[in-house]
């Protein structure tokens, strides 16, 4: 999902958000790892590279389960 | 009665990111980072107003929830003299309906099917639009009523998709759809998103392999909506209550 994300959106925009987009892949890795994470919670990545800036990048679980791994069987 | 609330966690870590979660989800407890502190806790009578209060301690301006497209059943509009019409989103319109609905012409009808832009769902005698498909066909008869719009296949194509993209979601009906060279987009009525325009623009400054670049700017879901609005109560006018039911049923 954040790779699609990313790739809507201008190169100006993806830029500024490179690092928080790293940092959302991280995440979801590793709630992946832990069997998921269960509604609600949401996790925030601001771009720390520009003072001031207002870009962000947010994951916000609403409902459910997400980032559960899939199945080997 | 009074409403049960609950404490909600605010972390941020040291790489600047924030954790926001309930003090009873556990799994979500279990990724924070090593480095998180504790800023402060919130109580509140759900996720909604929590993250409401978040975002005025963080100075983010407005929470926004995502649409639930699971409770979303219906679009309807309301004109300015009162007159309401309602869709339902999972309606299904065969092609007598479908002329009455957008005034869209046989020729244009099958072309948009050859074409394979807008291919309706077949019974073994019947044809059968849905709704997203009718607001493509009502949107292609706007966008078409422009002569000077000479649009390729393939474009039409991605401008379509944006309204069967977006019907469900009602901050993007006010949003216009744009194309420039084979990119389509969209711009937000107030132009707070002008730059992605502008960006796109300044990418094809160069004018080697073309000497004239082309900005389309597409009618809006909003436009659309009232474009099939106007048909309905132009079309079913008296009846209209008896119509409503069927679109509704």
């Amino acid at each position: 999902m954040p790779i699609s994300l990313e790739q809507s959106l201008t190169i100006p925009q993806s830029q500024a958000r490179k690092e928080a987009f790293q940092q959302a892949r991280n995440y979801i890795e590793r709630a992946e790892k832990a069997g998921g994470v269960s509604a609600p919670v949401s996790k925030t990545f601001p771009n720390l590279l520009k003072d001031g800036s207002n870009v962000r990048v947010d994951i916000e679980v609403i409902t459910g389960q997400a980032f559960v791994p899939d199945s080997t069987e | 009665m009074v409403t049960p609330t609950e404490i909600y966690e605010l972390w941020l870590s040291e790489d600047g990111s924030y954790d926001f979660l309930p003090s009873t989800n556990n799994s979500a407890r279990n990724l924070l980072d090593q480095d998180a502190k504790l800023i402060t806790k919130i109580e509140a009578d759900s996720w909604e107003s929590a993250r409401q209060k978040q975002y005025a301690l963080l100075g983010w301006g407005n929470y926004l929830p995502a649409p639930d497209p699971v409770d979303f059943d219906q679009v309807f509009i309301t004109d300015p003299q009162g007159r309401e019409t309602t869709f339902d989103i999972h309606g299904l319109f065969g092609r007598e309906e479908v002329f009455q609905l957008t005034k869209i012409t046989w020729n244009k009808l099958n072309l948009l099917r050859k074409e394979n832009i807008v291919v309706p769902e077949s019974s073994q005698k019947s044809k059968f639009y849905s709704f997203s498909q009718l607001l493509q066909l009502q949107a292609y008869v706007l966008i078409h009523h422009d002569k000077s719009a000479v649009i390729r296949t393939h474009l039409l194509k991605k401008v379509l998709r944006f309204y069967s993209d977006n019907y469900r979601d009602v901050r993007r009906h006010e949003s216009f759809p744009y194309s420039i060279g084979s990119v389509v987009k969209s711009i937000e009525p107030d132009l707070s998103n002008r730059d992605d325009l502008f960006e796109e623009i300044r990418r094809r400054l160069d004018f080697k392999g073309q000497d004239r670049y082309m900005v389309h700017i597409y009618p809006s879901l909003l436009n659309v909506i009232s474009a099939l609005h106007e048909n309905v109560q132009s079309v079913y006018g008296v009846e209209f209550n008896d119509f409503r039911q069927m679109l509704v049923a």
